[in-house]
């Protein structure tokens, strides 16, 4: 039973998020601005924080950047901004996941539950690693077992998706244009401009992203190729 | 075919026409000019159409031969003596002059023998007016009648003191210079005596008299005029009529002597068709050139037979006009005065008649008239006629050419060639020496128009002497050749074009307006206006040149003048230093003005050292500088706010947008059994997402349109990118069943651009076509590299009909079709399209009925 708490000026914004993730087994802490989270986390055990930016009183950025002074709780932040710069100011003052609204209330459930499982992970036991298992992010990728986990939920591939997937974690952060991947998957030469490898790549995208479109993992260089990022 | 008659065809012809009608007149006329001319006064129009015998040549030929005839007879009374000349035949002066007539007798006192007063005549008509040179004094008597002296003689008589002068007031010396110089005339002075040697009053007055004739033969009885003049009671005073009656003789009869001794026998029986009868009533003789008709007592049975024969023209001159007898078409008083000028006794009864057989059966004057007449007159009326015609149809077609001057058959504007556009003057003045000079070089390499009149005049000379003479008519009309009448031809053609090229210009300008609009003087005006208008600076660099130029007048004025040569050298350092001074504010100037206008608002025009006007110049450009800066500067300022104004607004939407979004997911979750609401669950949840996408896509067409965001370039293979995004958009186009048909080159095809915007630019295209592409038709992706460009196409056939344009399609908020599906913000290709320029890209879209057509194109990265 984790206790999460929801920051929002927006009363039903707050509530609807509670019935979302009441319905998933999580306690639903409430709290409408800045300053009441921060009493929040003090008085309360709160295992996460989804955490609204445009707020009286004490808005999400400033209160975040005074949860990171002595806090290491996954937030995730949920706003209407959503520029990059407003991303990345986000993500750079210490939160774990940037949301925009509207947002789609499965994948807030899917961000919240990812947060939550690294979060216990890494707090928790340190396994022991094997050399034929690449990792980043909550994304690991098991050679010896031909298995692929996101957050400790195993994800079904295809053998061919699986090649690639394992190319590109073996590389991380190398970027492999499509005839290279076409080369080294189907080992013969790629003969003309395909959009094979394209295809397998949404496919594997869609597998293991919460949001494909905004893919956390598996990134498209445009122009250039694919690459796993590096986290 | 409309407007047929102002088609450039038509133009052509009528050009043609004009010239071909202006030749002819012109040949025609120089024909009939150079023929009539020929003949004298032979002309052949006149007659029209009527034989020979009626024709007023004839006519004109009869009329000289009766004057030929007459005067033959009355010179050969006056210079014969008993049929035969004698040059030692008295002639009185005076009876000459008033009666024509040399009798031998000396009435007057005054009379020369004839053969002296033809030397003097040919004298006096070679010498001219020189050979009145003798000054003669004339003195008045007491009693009122004069006496004539020489000037020499009177000289001397003073100067023997034969005559004294008495003059009020005036030596006697003095009196002759002004008498010599000719000053004096009657009556000048009142009160003057010239008096004998003995004291008496011999003359009351005198003056000089300037129009005496040198005299070198001396009159029969005397040693000069004026013995005759002093001694002659009739002639006293009329010393005046006296000379003029010698001069009038001296001017006409060498000539005539000459025509009398030398006409020869041309009116002589045998020799002419003409028959002549004069019958001196008062003499009862008879001068005819038919020895039938001497005798003066037939005279009447002889008139009859003349009057007689079929084929006769014949006249008779009578004293009286009733009696005046004819079958020609002539004027009875003109023929009476006629003969009667040679019959010197004006009351004379006398008879004269004519008659000419027209049959012609001696090959004489009439008959070669007659063979001209008969070869030319034909061709004589139909020169007159083509002429006339040839006149009237250029003057037509000259109205037809000016009606449809410069108008084509195509529309109802005037037409300028750009000879038209020339300045009015400068045209005329270019028609005018086109056509002076090659004119005046060909006319006068030609001989000139002058053989023409080189006819006329050689028949003239011809016929003063030689009108008595055979020879006179012998070879004319071979003067106007062949190769003249296409010289004149190729002159009047030549004229006409130069006319025409003037004219119809002309022409053409008044209609358009620009005779005066574009006229040399009118520039002239308007140069002067603005001067005027301008007269604060123009006044003032008049003035300064005129410094310039009257000090260097000086000094040229006044040359050797050391402090001049200073001014002058001061004036020019001055002009100098004014000129290069002017030069670099100007180029600093137009330096700013470049800077400004190249987009450089902030650049400012250093003022050190600029002067005047120079620096108010400036000033002003720099104000420019700066408004426009503050122009450019609030553009981008309120780009910026209405950037910041969508986005906030956006904000402020999807706030309550997130809160329908949830509940309206989890009412759906509630399970209603009732399907009509799932149905308006569906749709709620379908425009909230809608309008989820149109706030975004607001605000980065916002964004892109007013150019708020940061690129990031770099090289980009497009085939991957093609590739990248195919695999992206396989599913979306296998759901509507569409074929996706690629066309890449093998090599890479490299541009540089943002990846991240290039992928924006892709997606809405494609999305574009999965959205409004037919479903089960094919979409081709065309790539393809030029040596400069990389050009991607995507082409789809759209479900929907596109009744609209390319440019409204790319417009915010507009969309292919209203009735489109609801999906989409319809900013997808006008974000594409911004994005893409941002990128130095090129962004089009055609449209041909359903086909739907995206080409956008790079520059290629090598």
């Amino acid at each position: 039973m984790y206790n999460i708490l929801v920051c929002d000026d927006d009363k039903e914004i707050v509530e609807a998020i509670e019935i979302y993730l009441s319905q998933e087994g999580y306690h639903v802490l409430k709290a409408y601005d800045g300053a009441e989270a921060l009493k929040m986390l003090e008085s309360e055990d709160v295992h996460l924080l989804v955490l609204d930016v445009m707020m009286p009183r004490l808005d999400g950025i400033r209160a975040t950047l005074k949860i990171r002074e002595n806090n290491s709780i996954p937030i995730i932040i949920l706003s209407a901004k959503s520029e990059d710069a407003d991303k990345i100011l986000g993500l750079n003052v210490g939160a774990d996941d940037y949301v925009t609204k509207p947002f789609n209330p499965l994948e807030l459930v899917a961000r919240v539950k990812s947060q939550l499982r690294r979060y216990t992970q890494l707090g928790g036991s340190v396994k022991e690693k094997s050399e034929r298992v690449y990792e980043v992010g909550g994304l690991a990728i098991n050679d010896d077992l031909k298995e692929v986990t996101v957050d400790g939920e195993v994800v079904k591939l295809t053998p061919i998706e699986y090649n690639i997937l394992l190319l590109l974690m073996k590389n991380q952060g190398r970027v492999f244009s499509i005839d290279q991947i076409y080369e080294s998957i189907w080992n013969e030469d790629a003969i003309g401009a395909d959009n094979t490898v394209a295809v397998h790549i949404r496919h594997i995208r869609e597998k293991i992203e919460i949001n494909p479109k905004e893919p956390r993992y598996l990134k498209v260089v445009w122009g250039v190729g694919y690459k796993i990022e590096k986290l | 075919m409309k407007n047929w008659y102002k088609k450039p065809v038509t133009k052509g012809i009528l050009l043609l026409l004009a010239h071909l009608t202006v030749v002819a007149a012109v040949l025609g006329m120089v024909i009939m000019l150079a023929f009539t001319g020929s003949r004298g006064s032979g002309n052949f129009l006149k007659s029209a159409s009527r034989p020979y015998a009626e024709s007023t040549s004839f006519k004109n030929l009869v009329s000289s031969a009766t004057w030929d005839v007459m005067e033959g007879i009355a010179m050969k009374n006056n210079f014969e003596t008993d049929g035969k000349y004698n040059p030692e035949k008295l002639v009185d002066v005076m009876n000459l002059a008033k009666n024509g007539v040399i009798d031998g007798e000396n009435e007057s006192g005054l009379a020369y023998t004839l053969e002296d007063l033809i030397n003097w005549s040919s004298e006096y008509v070679e010498e001219g007016a020189n050979y009145g040179d003798n000054d003669v004094v004339v003195c008045e008597k007491p009693d009122g009648t004069y006496h004539y002296y020489y000037m020499s003689e009177f000289k001397s008589l003073v100067e023997d003191n034969k005559l004294r002068m008495e003059v009020e007031g005036m030596t006697s010396e003095d009196f002759m210079q002004q008498l010599e110089n000719g000053y004096f005339t009657s009556g000048y002075y009142n009160s003057m005596a010239i008096k004998s040697a003995d004291g008496d009053t011999e003359y009351t007055d005198c003056w000089t008299f300037s129009e005496a004739l040198r005299e070198k033969y001396t009159p029969a009885g005397a040693a000069n005029i004026l013995e005759v003049v002093n001694k002659s009671p009739e002639l006293n005073g009329k010393l005046s009529r006296v000379y003029g009656y010698l001069q009038n003789i001296l001017g006409s009869l060498s000539s005539q002597v000459d025509r009398y001794l030398y006409s020869g026998d041309t009116w002589e029986e045998g020799n002419t068709n003409f028959t002549y009868m004069f019958v001196d009533e008062s003499t009862k003789k008879v001068y005819t050139n038919n020895s039938h008709l001497k005798d003066y007592n037939s005279v009447k049975e002889n008139l009859e037979q003349m009057k007689a024969g079929s084929s006769n023209k014949y006249l008779i001159v009578r004293p009286k006009l009733a009696e005046f007898e004819t079958n020609m078409d002539i004027s009875a008083s003109e023929w009476r005065s006629m003969v009667k000028s040679y019959n010197y006794s004006q009351k004379a009864d006398c008879i004269f008649a004519a008659a000419v057989d027209t049959n012609f059966p001696i090959q004489d004057l009439f008959y070669a008239d007659e063979q001209d007449y008969n070869t030319y007159a034909p061709y004589m009326r139909m020169a007159a006629i083509g002429s006339t015609i040839c006149s009237i149809l250029f003057l037509a077609i000259l109205i037809w050419m000016t009606l449809i001057a410069g108008r084509s058959g195509n529309d109802e504007t005037v037409h300028l060639n750009s000879f038209d556009r020339w300045k009015t003057e400068l045209g005329g003045a270019f028609v005018i020496l086109l056509w002076l000079i090659p004119f005046i070089f060909f006319t006068s390499a030609w001989g000139g128009i002058g053989s023409i009149s080189n006819v006329q005049t050689y028949t003239k000379d011809l016929y003063s002497v030689g009108t008595y003479s055979d020879i006179a008519y012998s070879g004319y009309g071979s003067y106007l050749g062949v190769a003249d009448l296409i010289i004149m031809g190729i002159i009047a053609a030549f004229t006409t074009a130069c006319f025409l090229f003037g004219y119809l210009s002309l022409v053409r300008r008044i209609k358009a307006g620009t005779v005066w609009k574009n006229s040399l003087l009118r520039s002239v005006c308007l140069f002067l206006k603005e001067f005027w208008i301008n007269r604060n600076v123009t006044f003032r660099a008049v003035f300064s040149l005129g410094i310039f130029v009257v000090v260097h007048w000086l000094a040229l004025g006044v040359r050797g003048s050391s402090g001049v040569f200073i001014l002058m050298l001061l004036v020019e350092a001055a002009a100098v230093y004014l000129v290069v001074r002017g030069a670099i504010s100007k180029s600093r100037i137009k330096r700013g003005i470049k800077e400004i206008a190249s987009g450089n608002v902030d650049y400012q025009i250093p003022l050190e050292h600029l002067r005047g006007g120079d620096l108010k110049m400036a000033e002003m450009v720099n104000n420019i500088g700066n408004g426009l800066q503050r122009a450019v500067e609030e553009g981008m300022k309120s780009e910026r706010l209405k950037t910041d104004l969508i986005t906030n607004v956006s904000h402020d939407i999807k706030t309550p947008l997130t809160s329908i979004i949830n509940y309206v997911d989890l009412l759906k979750r509630e399970n209603f059994n009732d399907p009509k609401i799932q149905g308006y669950l569906d749709i709620l949840e379908a425009k909230a997402q809608r309008l989820k996408t149109l706030t975004e896509d607001v605000v980065e067409a916002s964004k892109v349109s007013s150019g708020n965001i940061v690129l990031e370039f770099m090289d980009v293979n497009l085939v991957e990118m093609i590739n990248q995004t195919a695999g992206e958009f396989a599913e979306k186009f296998g759901a509507k069943n569409l074929e996706m048909v690629q066309n890449l080159p093998d090599g890479p095809a490299m541009i540089h651009v943002d990846g991240r915007r290039m992928w924006r630019v892709l997606e809405n295209i494609y999305n574009n076509a999965a959205k409004y592409a037919m479903p089960g038709t094919r979409v081709y992706a065309d790539l393809w590299v030029t040596e400069e460009n990389v050009s991607f196409s995507l082409k789809n056939i759209s479900e929907q009909p596109l009744n609209i344009s390319a440019d409204e399609l790319t417009e915010r908020f507009i969309r292919g079709d209203i009735s489109r599906s609801t999906e989409g913000s319809g900013l997808g290709l006008s974000i594409a399209k911004s994005l893409t320029a941002m990128q130095e890209g090129d962004f089009r879209l055609y449209l041909d009925g359903d086909l739907f057509k995206v080409t956008i194109e790079f520059p290629r990265v090598k």
